[in-house]
């Protein structure tokens, strides 16, 4: 028989005599959460990972150390297994002690005395979180690729349907249609051009390149990109410049991406806006208190209701219709993220939209984001 | 083909109509658009037409799939053949069975977008042919979509 007193060597199986200790070093290291509970969900046993994270729990109910709640969990996989003693498995939303929420895969498995009635259960948890969090985003990738392809297959239908009629324009020498099929042409071919230039923007995960710019000279510079399709829209676009505003240090490419995407909402917005004869777009830019500078886009076109406005950054979303994607939003959510700035919404039905985006002027404060940003 | 076929298009976007319309009339097709779910039920009810092609994804207030279920529950409208017209034809699938009876609520063909026209030109007589072998509602059922119908219309 092998010396009790010998270091343990799983090379050899032969297993020590402190098995026991080397057992709970093996339970202990797990990265879950593991706890044995009686019959009354009273915790006899945790690992050291639900003692880091829960307390000590010895003797309390598993349900008032995970959830701090006098109430055993709906659907709680261990009390399945009390009932029928078999394996059961469940998600759970647990708050941790720093006020985290995570999400768990909790297990549950019976221990049987020699009358194979239950005697205890083990339960197993696991922080599955980040499994959701990705769960979430293929979702919402899902969905947003649905989205997209369904303004993408808009866009090809408008400038197929523009094609056609100026082949038909020509034929007959009519150039009225022949001018209305063009239109229609160039106008998803700057759409197209758009969408395009969102989904790289979207797919490339490259730094932010800061510079030192004129907040106005980016506004300057977006609105004047626009000025002819806003008169063809028949629509006024004019923009607002503190001319005091400093230089601040922002990633101008992206800006651009960002205010060119809510100009286009706002004018799409007055577009779709039967209601009001006069539509008006203003692009400005100021000081937003002693510690901030903003860009404001405002429009008087059809608005949103208090559900579109919170849905809107949530996810891709779009409401309109043939012509949205939800891309330019989720790109503006993106830029501004990066820039560790914040998005203020003000919009009524009928009544308009307003789009405050929020940046500080504290360069110390834009550095050290730089510094964190991958 | 397509001589004096009155055909009704309603979709939100107004270029699409344009582009759609001058196609079809250059067909032999008689055409009404609306750009409104809502409108385009009273331009149909108006004046019947052999056809209808709907978008359903449009997302006015009276979508293309309510505006089709209403259809359906109307005597007058509800063996009007219905082409469903959009960019995002897989998806189609999923919300109509949500409904009971989506078979019958359903559009009575598919077409994606970008429209492919000649394809369209052979549809047009097919769903029609289509439409007249639809099953017939049991009285009881009908009877049912009138009441829905009549609070819906009532909602509004």
């Amino acid at each position: 028989m092998a010396d009790q007193k010998q270091t343990p060597k799983s090379e050899s199986g032969d297993l020590p005599n402190d098995a026991g200790s080397y057992l709970d070093h093996i339970i202990d290291l797990l990265p879950c959460y593991i706890s044995i509970q009686d019959l009354k969900h009273r915790l006899l046993f945790v690992n050291r990972s639900f003692r880091n994270d829960f307390g000590d729990g010895i003797g309390k109910r598993c349900h008032t150390v995970y959830k701090d709640s006098p109430n055993i969990c709906r659907a709680c996989p261990v009390e399945k297994t009390l009932q029928d003693k078999r394996i059961h498995v469940g998600e759970m939303t647990v708050q941790l002690p720093d006020g985290k929420i995570c999400q768990m895969l909790i297990q549950s498995s019976p221990i049987l005395d020699a009358k194979g009635e239950v005697e205890a259960i083990i339960e197993m948890g696991t922080n599955i979180t980040q499994v959701k969090k990705s769960q979430k985003e293929l979702t919402t990738l899902g969905q947003s690729i649905a989205l997209l392809s369904h303004g993408i297959k808009n866009i090809l239908e408008g400038l197929q349907g523009g094609a056609y009629v100026v082949d038909e324009a020509f034929k007959e020498g009519d150039i009225q249609l022949a001018k209305k099929g063009w239109s229609i042409v160039n106008k998803n071919i700057f759409d197209i051009t758009d969408v395009v230039q969102n989904i790289l923007y979207s797919s490339k995960n490259r730094p932010l390149k800061y510079e030192m710019v004129s907040p106005g000279r980016l506004v300057q510079d977006a609105a004047q990109l626009f000025r002819e399709k806003a008169a063809a829209m028949n629509i006024k676009l004019d923009e607002q410049i503190n001319a005091a505003l400093p230089d601040v240090p922002l990633d101008a490419a992206s800006i651009r991406r960002m205010l060119h995407n809510l100009i286009w909402n706002a004018l799409e917005a007055c577009h779709n806006d039967k209601e009001k004869k006069q539509h008006l777009v203003s692009v400005n830019t100021d000081y937003f208190d002693r510690n901030h500078f903003m860009f404001e886009i405002t429009d008087n076109g059809t608005g949103m209701d208090e559900a579109t406005r919170r849905n809107m950054l949530e996810e891709f979303f779009s409401t309109k219709g043939s012509g949205g994607t939800g891309l330019g939003l989720a790109v503006v959510e993106k830029v501004v993220n990066k820039h560790g700035g914040r998005i203020e919404v003000k919009s009524a039905p009928g009544k308009g939209t307003t789009f405050k985006i929020i940046f500080n002027l504290d360069f110390s404060l834009t550095k050290r984001c730089k510094s964190s940003i991958p | 083909m397509g001589k004096n076929l009155k055909i009704v298009l309603v979709d939100d976007n107004t270029d699409y109509l344009f582009t759609m319309e001058t196609f079809l009339k250059r067909n032999g097709f008689e055409v009404e658009t609306s750009d409104d779910g809502r409108k385009g039920l009273e331009v149909v009810r108006k004046e019947p037409p052999d056809i209808i092609l709907l978008d359903v994804m449009m997302e006015t207030l009276f979508s293309g799939f309510e505006l089709c279920k209403q259809l359906r529950m109307d005597d007058d409208l509800k063996d009007i053949p219905i082409i469903g017209i959009s960019g995002m034809v897989d998806e189609l699938g999923i919300d109509y069975k949500q409904w009971p009876d989506y078979d019958y609520f359903k559009p009575d063909a598919f077409l994606d977008k970008p429209v492919d026209k000649q394809k369209l030109l052979r549809l047009i007589p097919e769903t029609i042919e289509k439409a007249k072998k639809r099953k017939k509602r049991p009285k009881w059922k009908e009877k049912m979509d009138k009441e829905w119908a009549q609070k819906a219309s009532l909602s509004q």
